[in-house]
């Protein structure tokens, strides 16, 4: 069994969205998605939330338990029920949530669910390190119906010998809270490196050599990162999504699925294609995963 | 298949603070005995240089040593503190997450890593999570950690409580530990995890929220508690005849429940009102740990779990049932039968010499 990305929507940054908050774009992105998909949001049984930086740091529910009842997924007790939480793990969240709603579906336990994720930092003085702009993206996965199409294996590795690489704090000496970023001077470097080994695991574990690869949907760190991403994986230029120019720059947890959402829309994937999501992020954590369109 | 606890590991701080102590720091004192109002008598509490990161890699170090599985074996750790302190007070570490920090502490080199942020049903989140992980073929084993130093809630509350019915109130009941579950899979046996069933309500979810203060330094968790109970207490009776029903057990099969620890009336209420719903005659109230450890948050069950299998009540083949409940609003019922998990837990902890669950 193979799961599918069924339906996707996001929440770009600007205009008059700059000014909304992680769950208004998380909320933006998930009725797009819900609103391009065969199902209803009853019928959504798990939603995962992959956003980090979220409204006035808020610790406690999880904006998972917001963007559900937003969303209309199930908000009271009733003969349909869902489930949601948060997942955070840097940038590459949003593709450890798509891993775990594909095992939930190959165990079993759910036949559609959901990742959302967003980011905003809503100080009021925000630390002039985060870059960020605000967005949001939504995806509904579901058991595909064709055994050869849809997601293959999911390869993640911790560097954690990079640990302090890039680092994500909040300070509650602070009143209300500040967000404070801290990030190496190195890190496309590290990113590059990380990204590179993950991609040849995901090669070999698939039998597929660089070659076979049409369409590549990496993490937007940076146009040097994007620049230097093809001769680290042997992969022709041409197949590496960039979408900077649309974003203003690294949307974060959203930033592979915002360039997944381009690439569909230029008909960049075609039936056949082969695609790796490629996720880097704090840890360092690298992740990537095959799509077979 | 199912999961199964292959290793547990639970850790307390060593000091002690009582809840005459906590009340007497109060700024204005509410005039509740908060101590015969929730029955929490004293909880454990963080020293200066400890963490909830600490708690949890200490948590993890002694499930680890229990377990067939060495550190290197280990395929994926979640990480599930709602109190985010790694190195230092008031700072909240999100990035990098903290289970790449617990694996770079334990040495778990093959390991996946990420965190799960679901209030106090985060360590049954990332049950549910591996669960699925280890059926799926996914990972072999893995493990599911907390760590709470998340008595700084009741800190900030004795400075910013200014009634006796502020919403604060809840604050002072929290208690610091750590707990870690090492998950494995468990073919064609009759142990392990017969359902995981967890919902979120989300029309409930204003009533307990955690941010930081909006009047000065610190976390703030501001809580409706009656509403709350009343909303869980609801959904709580058929959602738990459900997931008993889905085991394939009757009520006489139950060996123990373990509910979310918030207070020993809550958990009296809750025991007798089920007995009710379900129409028996049988009187059985869940584990509370309340009097010692207040509510640890994340980690209640386990700490309740720990209780559990020192003083023997827990015992190998016994049929457990833990309620979920959390802000969200979440509620979660699984069906356990333990395998000899109460043996070599009880026997490593007998060894003499190091304790594998006692305090420091």
């Amino acid at each position: 069994m193979r799961s599918r990305i069924e339906s996707i929507g996001v929440s770009m940054p600007g205009g008059r969205l700059f000014t909304l908050g992680s769950v208004d774009h998380a909320v933006a992105a998930g009725k797009r998605c819900l609103d391009d998909s065969r199902y209803g949001p009853a019928e959504v049984q798990t939603l995962i939330n992959a956003g980090m930086f979220r409204d006035g740091h808020c610790g406690e529910p999880a904006m998972a338990a917001f963007i559900q009842e937003r969303l209309g997924i199930n908000p009271g007790f009733g003969t349909t029920t869902s489930f949601s939480f948060d997942l955070t793990n840097g940038g590459v969240g949003m593709l450890s949530a798509l891993q775990v709603a594909d095992a939930l579906m190959k165990s079993g336990t759910i036949r559609v669910g959901m990742a959302v994720s967003s980011d905003a930092n809503t100080d009021a003085r925000p630390d002039p390190a985060y870059a960020y702009p605000r967005s949001g993206a939504a995806v509904i996965l579901d058991r595909s119906p064709d055994a050869h199409r849809g997601f293959g294996s999911f390869v993640f590795r911790t560097f954690e010998e990079h640990g302090d690489a890039s680092t994500a704090r909040v300070e509650l000496f602070r009143k209300k809270g500040r967000l404070r970023i801290e990030k190496s001077d190195r890190l496309d470097d590290i990113y590059l490196e990380c990204a590179g080994t993950v991609f040849g695991e995901l090669l070999e574990r698939e039998g597929l050599a660089a070659g076979d690869i049409g369409l590549v949907v990496p993490s937007q760190i940076s146009p040097c990162f994007l620049g230097r991403l093809p001769e680290t994986l042997g992969v022709a230029p041409e197949s590496i999504v960039n979408v900077l120019d649309e974003t203003g720059g690294d949307t974060h947890t959203t930033s592979p699925f915002i360039a997944l959402k381009t690439a569909l829309r230029l008909g960049r994937a075609v039936r056949g294609t082969k695609a790796v999501f490629l996720a880097v992020g704090s840890g360092v954590t690298a992740g990537c995963a095959l799509y077979n369109f | 298949m199912k999961s199964r606890i292959e290793s547990l590991g639970v850790y307390f701080p060593e000091k002690v603070l009582s809840t005459e102590e906590l009340m007497s720091r109060c700024r204005k004192r509410p005039r509740w005995d908060l101590e015969k109002l929730t029955g929490v008598r004293e909880r454990r509490v963080v020293g200066k240089d400890e963490f909830a990161l600490d708690l949890a890699v200490k948590a993890a170090e002694k499930a680890l040593a229990m377990s067939k599985y060495d550190a290197g074996e280990i395929g994926l750790i979640i990480s599930c503190s709602i109190s985010r302190l790694c190195d230092r007070e008031k700072v909240f570490c999100f990035e990098p997450s903290m289970a790449s920090q617990i694996k770079r502490r334990i040495g778990a080199s093959g390991a996946m890593t990420f965190d799960v942020v679901n209030a106090c049903a985060g360590m049954f989140t990332g049950i549910y999570i591996m669960d699925s992980m280890i059926r799926a073929g996914v990972v072999k084993t893995g493990i599911v950690v907390s760590g709470e130093s998340i008595t700084h809630l009741a800190d900030q509350a004795t400075k910013e409580i200014r009634s006796s019915f502020d919403g604060q109130l809840a604050s002072l009941t929290v208690g610091d530990s750590g707990a870690a579950v090492i998950m494995e899979g468990s073919r064609g046996g009759s142990v392990g995890f017969h359902n995981l069933d967890m919902i979120t309500v989300p029309e409930h979810s204003g009533l307990c929220v955690a941010h930081p203060s909006k009047k000065g330094p610190g976390a703030v968790m501001i809580t409706r508690p009656v509403r709350l109970q009343k909303a869980a207490m609801k959904i709580k009776d058929p959602f738990f005849k459900k997931s008993i029903d889905r085991a394939g057990w009757t009520v006489d099969r139950i060996d123990a429940i373990i509910p979310h620890q918030t207070s020993s009336r809550a958990i009296r209420k809750g025991g007798k009102t089920l007995m009710e719903y379900l129409g028996t005659d049988r009187q059985m109230e869940g584990v509370s740990i309340v009097d010692r450890y207040g509510n640890p948050s994340t980690t209640s069950h386990f700490v309740a779990l720990h209780e559990t299998l020192m003083d023997g009540r827990v015992f190998t083949g016994s049929n457990i049932i833990f309620m979920i409940q959390a802000s969200g609003l979440i509620m979660g019922q699984c069906s356990y039968t333990m395998d000899d998990l109460p043996d070599r837990y009880r026997s490593l902890n007998g060894k003499g010499g190091e304790s594998i669950c006692a305090a420091g």
